[in-house]
């Protein structure tokens, strides 16, 4: 942090060539975010204000409470998180990316207001938000992250940014999935399910640029950096377990959250080149949830596991580009 | 024995784990699809599994790597194909490892395998075991 604690601007900037990569992958990665570019305008969000009636005053409760904390780790990545990584950037391309990434933060902030100005009244919502400020789990969660945004290390900023992206949002989008896996909500569960597909795209190009930052390292300082990465992982993952009792254990779903969390916390290690931590029986999401994430990954693409004599061919996809040959 | 045919972005997410499977203790050969298309063109001899990672998802196509395209649309390549193996991230929703959706469907051979990121250790064994038995199985076919 610099001495007058702002965060650090970067020193030059050149005009930026998109003609001259110096790594393809940004590219690559600027053209998949906005491909996937969304407005939450175009969510027929309404739709599921009968739905809404349908919950209970707790089940509404809770919903709210999770929206708002999902609305604080947005506004802490859109303002802070995606911002504090510019100044790091290896590429020109890359600091584009952060912008790109800082934007679409925003604009997930955004949708949950806009679903909460479609379901709910303007006291449950002002409850909510003083909730999120007073709850000390959700509080200490952005603080950890907070910390090492601002802190001086190029290399811890980018974890703790993966960490947030791919591992702290999934105690909250685990209950609009489950929502959704009961026919509720469906309508903002596909609003949901926009930001998740983007939080994946950031937590994969943020976890290739650490390990891209890794290479230049000494393997002693990559040991560190391991440590420190499995050390802070702990340290959310046991705040994170508070959290998710806090909101969950009234509804009787935390075990099944806890399982998401873990299954989650595997896929941004993954990210950031690691090795999943949590074994099969740990991780073992409710199918429910994960055909709410994934229609397809319940599927049976395991063939090695049958007799061999059937085998699935995938279905037509009509949705690839028209340059095969073939 | 067959063979194993990979493609993985400088990511490098699908070569570590098919450098995790350890095929050659199997006596499976190993290639890797170039990863830019000025780095020369990849044409196989013997039948092969695919393994290939699913890129992005979402509004746009594009999510069957085009260097890996490009090694399908060669006829020899593509006529040694005999199953592929997809990697992908729920996230992605319905396109969820639809590249290999789309090459089983493009090639007609068995989707054998989807797994998320770099696999897990699970994922690793039971590739590793399901493609022992897979070749033995394709070598006891008549000809």
């Amino acid at each position: 942090m610099s001495p007058t604690g702002k965060l650090k601007l970067i020193d030059r900037v050149s005009a930026i060539n998109w003609n001259r990569l110096e790594d393809d992958k940004d590219l690559e990665v600027w053209d998949r975010l906005v491909g996937n570019f969304w407005l939450p305008e175009k969510v027929p969000v309404s739709n599921d204000i009968q739905s809404w009636h349908t919950l209970t005053a707790q089940e509404q409760e809770l919903t709210m409470r999770v929206f708002t904390g999902l609305t604080l780790l947005d506004t802490i990545q859109g303002t802070v998180g995606a911002v504090s990584l510019i100044p790091d950037a290896i590429t020109p391309h890359e600091e584009a990316v952060y912008t790109n990434i800082a934007f679409m933060e925003s604009v997930h902030a955004k949708s949950y207001s806009s679903i909460f100005s479609t379901l709910c009244s303007t006291r449950e919502i002002d409850d909510a938000f003083r909730w999120s400020e007073e709850n000390p789990n959700l509080q200490r969660k952005a603080e950890i992250v907070m910390e090492y945004y601002k802190g001086d290390s190029p290399l811890k900023r980018k974890v703790a940014s993966t960490l947030l992206e791919s591992f702290l949002f999934y105690s909250g989008f685990y209950l609009p999935m489950y929502w959704s896996s009961r026919a509720k909500l469906t309508n903002t569960a596909d609003l949901i399910r926009l930001i998740i597909r983007d939080e994946a795209v950031h937590g994969y190009y943020i976890g290739y640029k650490f390990q891209k930052g890794l290479e230049k390292l000494s393997p002693a300082e990559r040991d560190e950096l391991k440590a420190y990465t499995f050390e802070l992982l702990f340290e959310l993952y046991d705040n994170e377990v508070q959290y998710t009792e806090d909101l969950y254990d009234g509804v009787g779903l935390t075990e099944d959250v806890k399982k998401f969390l873990r299954y989650n916390a595997n896929k941004a290690l993954m990210n950031l080149g690691y090795e999943a931590l949590f074994p099969k029986d740990e991780t073992d999401v409710n199918p429910a949830i994960l055909s709410a994430l994934s229609p397809n990954a319940d599927e049976n693409h395991d063939f090695f596991s049958g007799s061999g004599s059937s085998y699935v061919i995938g279905k037509a996809v009509n949705t690839e580009d028209d340059d095969w040959d073939f | 024995m067959g063979s194993l045919v990979y493609f993985s972005s400088v990511s490098e997410n699908t070569h570590r784990f098919v450098q995790r499977l350890g095929l050659r203790a199997l006596n499976i050969d190993v290639q890797r699809i170039p990863l830019r298309p000025t780095d020369g063109f990849l044409r196989v001899h013997e039948p092969y599994v695919l393994v290939v990672p699913t890129y992005g998802g979402g509004n746009e196509g594009g999510a069957v790597p085009r260097q890996v395209v490009k090694f399908l649309n060669d006829v020899h390549n593509r006529s040694l194909i005999r199953g592929v193996i997809a990697a992908g991230n729920t996230n992605f929703g319905e396109a969820y490892c639809i590249a290999g959706d789309i090459i089983s469907a493009k090639c007609q051979v068995p989707y054998l395998y989807a797994f998320e990121l770099l696999g897990t250790a699970e994922d690793a064994t039971r590739v590793r075991d399901g493609l022992g038995r897979f070749w033995q199985r394709q070598s006891q076919i008549p000809a």
